[in-house]
């Protein structure tokens, strides 16, 4: 483990795109050695910190280069947040970009700033593309207006998606909750996370349409107990492992978290303070960390074997043991799934 | 007229009734594939079923009959051809009073029906001339010789196999012929990935699927309660009951079963589901109390949905899953007798003895279970047989390239759906004046 500390604090030092891609494939060689049930957390920790790490290095030589290009004019304030599994603190070696970049500006300055921002946002997303991270299939990159813009017009778009309530709107929210400072001025990001967390809460409405959207996907669990695998097509016989109860677990913290006002933005602080409140009778919540540290041993395990196909986990590839494991923590995604959609005031 | 004739026109009216129900089955066979097989063979997989049924009469006629219920031995029949002959010829039918024409046009729709589900093998990918070859031999040579065996006075028959309506003689037998064909025939292009798994082949019209399901089911009135030939007794009402209960108990449990193993429900899962009960209780339905038609019905309705996953993970493409529905369900069905065959049903039929659950013994178990292994035996090596010999003589299937075009415009030259698939109906390209 301490090799592993000492690892992360040199790849901060890295200086080009190509050190760091060479860093992103160590760490999965490093991992897969590394990886055992009992040091499950601290290794969550390293491997967080050092997706955190290589983003911020990307971020600064992004900064850099448009600073290089004398393209527009930089904010006076700005940060760039990473969201998804990166935001929440809980990624596997491979996963896709989910970033975007915030900024305050004299009203005036506002173009001449999206421009910078826009050139600065479009060579990051091409580093982090050489370094390993796949572009964001929905789209959920700095690149994109919708995540990667003013504070003024940020707030705004906010205001638009809590009154709208479509199911869209309610994505977007759900993905925003995750928005956790990596380079640049952080109280920004955090500020706006929690006026989200605390517009949200107030509204009743949406709380309950969230709570709806927690049910989706359903865990696939069939009613005795037997694991719902791909029918179809190359991942037959496989189980999609962020569907498979990990990312409805996700939601639902988030949803409790936001029902009670916790602006935490990863995984862990949010299951902490919703545990310390008793927002959770304490043998779920215990069933829940147990659930969580599943998913990600399994995500972890086999996403280092395979880099193109990390979101999908042959069934019978699994051990006996992280059979029996998976199968209990869909139990719980389940029942924390009912659990939320009770509070959110129940079937319609 | 006396009570006597008015008896005999009631009875041949209600035989003529059922045929016209089970070769309706013909239209139900077309929509049920048609909607589950893909827009570019739509006009191929509807049409066949006429050029099916049309083969099944003209060899029916001259020779399956005869074979299948003319005088002979235990094995088959060898007199009667042409339907020539007196009340001695065809005596393994003298139990019905109503007129041969009427007898012969009822064991048709049995013949035709077994003949399409047969064809559910050959789905997407074969060539026009195997539904001409095929479709006579199996005409003559398989499937009258099964039904001789079970009801023509054949070994079956006589060691009291009980299959009232065909779970065996006509469905399994269609389904083993499905089997050997899709094996030897092989997946159609695309079906599978390098890696062997497969991909979904999504039929083009769902509610064809559905529409193909309840004439079938509506036809099974015909199939199964005309069975009793007679409508003097009302039997015909108690086989309609056992056979509508298991049909609905199929669908429900069909659909239980896809929700519970695939997290979703269904629909053409459901539709196969009424139809393998419906198959199931195709044998049972006159020796059964109702409520082991609801088991019956269910258990085939479950299994069969089962069987279809497992059959397209061992790598075999059955387009519309013709050995689940009518053989896993034509196997169930027919040693379900074995276990619930109840001895007051049993002593109104006069076929065989009581199931185990009535204290009857294993006897009648065992005796369902040698006819379904005879007539399986049987049915697949001479399909195999047959098959075999058209594949390495005038081959089975169609050019890659036919099968990408579709055989509607490959075997037709017209399509299905023109406005679809014809570039000559696309619309032109408008030209700024």
């Amino acid at each position: 483990m301490e090799s592993l500390y000492e690892w992360v604090k040199q790849l901060e030092e890295a200086q080009t795109i190509g050190e760091l891609r060479l860093y992103h494939d160590e760490l999965a060689r490093r991992l897969r050695y590394q990886l055992r049930w009992e040091e499950l957390e601290a290794i969550s920790e390293i491997v967080a910190d050092a997706h955190d790490a290589m983003m911020r290095r990307v971020f600064c030589l992004a900064e850099q280069e448009t600073l290089r290009a004398i393209a527009g004019v930089r904010p006076r304030s700005w940060c760039w947040y990473a969201m998804g599994s990166i935001g929440r603190r809980e990624p596997t070696v491979w996963t896709d970009q989910d970033h975007g970049i915030l900024f305050a500006c004299a009203e005036q300055e506002e173009q001449q700033c999206y421009e910078f921002i826009r050139h600065m946002a479009a060579v990051g997303t091409n580093y982090l593309h050489e370094i390993g991270y796949p572009y964001c299939s929905g789209y959920v990159m700095a690149t994109n207006k919708r995540w990667g813009q003013s504070l003024c017009d940020w707030k705004q778009q906010i205001k638009m998606y809590i009154s709208g309530c479509l199911p869209n709107d309610i994505r977007f929210l759900f993905i925003a909750m995750d928005m956790r400072p990596i380079y640049g001025d952080s109280e920004l990001v955090a500020d706006s996370r929690r006026t989200l967390f605390r517009s949200t809460n107030e509204k009743a409405q949406l709380l309950r349409q969230m709570g709806e959207h927690v049910m989706f996907p359903s865990v696939p669990l069939g009613w005795i107990g037997n694991v719902q695998m791909e029918r179809w097509g190359p991942h037959s016989g496989a189980i999609h492992m962020k569907h498979s109860g990990y990312v409805q677990i996700v939601n639902a913290l988030k949803w409790l978290a936001c029902a009670a006002n916790i602006s935490a933005a990863t995984t862990w602080e949010r299951w902490r303070e919703i545990t310390n409140k008793k927002l959770l009778p304490l043998p779920l919540a215990e069933e829940v960390r147990d659930a969580l540290l599943t998913y990600y041993y399994i995500r972890i395990k086999y996403a280092t074997e395979a880099a193109n196909e990390r979101d999908y986990v042959l069934w019978r590839a699994l051990e006996t043991n992280e059979r029996t494991r998976l199968k209990k923590a869909m139990k719980t995604a389940k029942k924390l799934q009912r659990l939320v959609l009770r509070r959110a005031g129940g079937i319609r | 007229m006396d009570g006597k004739m008015l008896a005999a026109g009631l009875d041949a009216l209600w035989v003529m009734v059922s045929a016209v129900l089970v070769i309706g089955m013909q239209a139900g066979f077309a929509l049920l594939e048609a909607g589950s097989t893909r827009m570019k063979n739509s006009g191929h997989v509807a049409g066949k079923q006429i050029l099916s049924f049309a083969i099944a009469s003209l060899a029916f006629w001259a020779f399956g009959f005869a074979i299948a219920f003319g005088e002979g031995n235990r094995l088959m029949g060898t007199d009667g051809w042409f339907l020539k002959g007196d009340e001695k010829t065809f005596a393994s039918l003298s139990w019905a009073n109503v007129p041969l024409a009427l007898k012969f046009l009822f064991q048709l729709g049995f013949a035709g029906v077994s003949l399409a589900i047969a064809w559910g093998g050959f789905a997407e990918r074969a060539k026009l001339s195997v539904y001409f070859l095929f479709g006579t031999i199996f005409t003559i040579a398989i499937y009258p010789v099964i039904g001789h065996w079970v009801w023509g006075g054949g070994w079956l028959g006589e060691i009291g196999m009980q299959d009232f309506a065909g779970s065996t003689v006509v469905h399994l037998q269609g389904a083993i012929a499905a089997l050997v064909a899709t094996v030897l025939l092989g997946p159609r292009i695309g079906k599978f990935n390098k890696d062997k798994t497969p991909n979904v082949i999504p039929g083009h019209n769902q509610v064809y699927t559905v529409i193909g399901g309840l004439i079938l089911w509506i036809g099974w009135f015909g199939f199964n309660a005309g069975s009793t030939m007679a409508v003097g007794d009302g039997f015909f009402g108690y086989v309609a009951l056992t056979t509508n209960l298991a049909a609905a108990a199929g669908a429900v449990a069909a659909l239980v079963t896809a929700k519970i193993m695939v997290g979703k429900a269904d629909i053409p899962a459901m539709v196969n589901g009424v139809l393998a009960a419906l198959v199931a209780i195709t044998a049972a339905c006159a020796f059964v109390e109702p409520w082991a038609a609801v088991v019956i019905g269910a258990a085939a309705g479950s299994l069969t949905f089962w069987t279809s996953i497992y059959f397209e993970r061992k790598g075999i493409d059955d387009p519309i899953y013709a050995f689940s529905v009518h053989g896993i369900a034509g196997i169930i069905g027919t040693i379900s007798t074995g276990f619930f065959a109840s001895p007051r049903l049993v002593e109104i039929t006069g076929i065989g003895k009581a199931g185990l659950v009535y204290g009857g013994g294993f006897h009648q178990l065992i005796v369902q279970t040698a006819g379904v292994l005879g007539a399986s035996v049987y049915v697949a090596i001479v399909s195999f047989v047959v098959l075999f010999v058209l594949k390495k003589t005038i081959g089975l299937r169609v050019t890659a390239e036919q099968e990408i075009s579709g055989l509607d415009i490959s075997e037709h030259g017209s399509y299905g759906y023109p406005e679809q698939l014809d570039p000559a109906y696309q619309p032109k390209p408008m030209v700024q004046q």
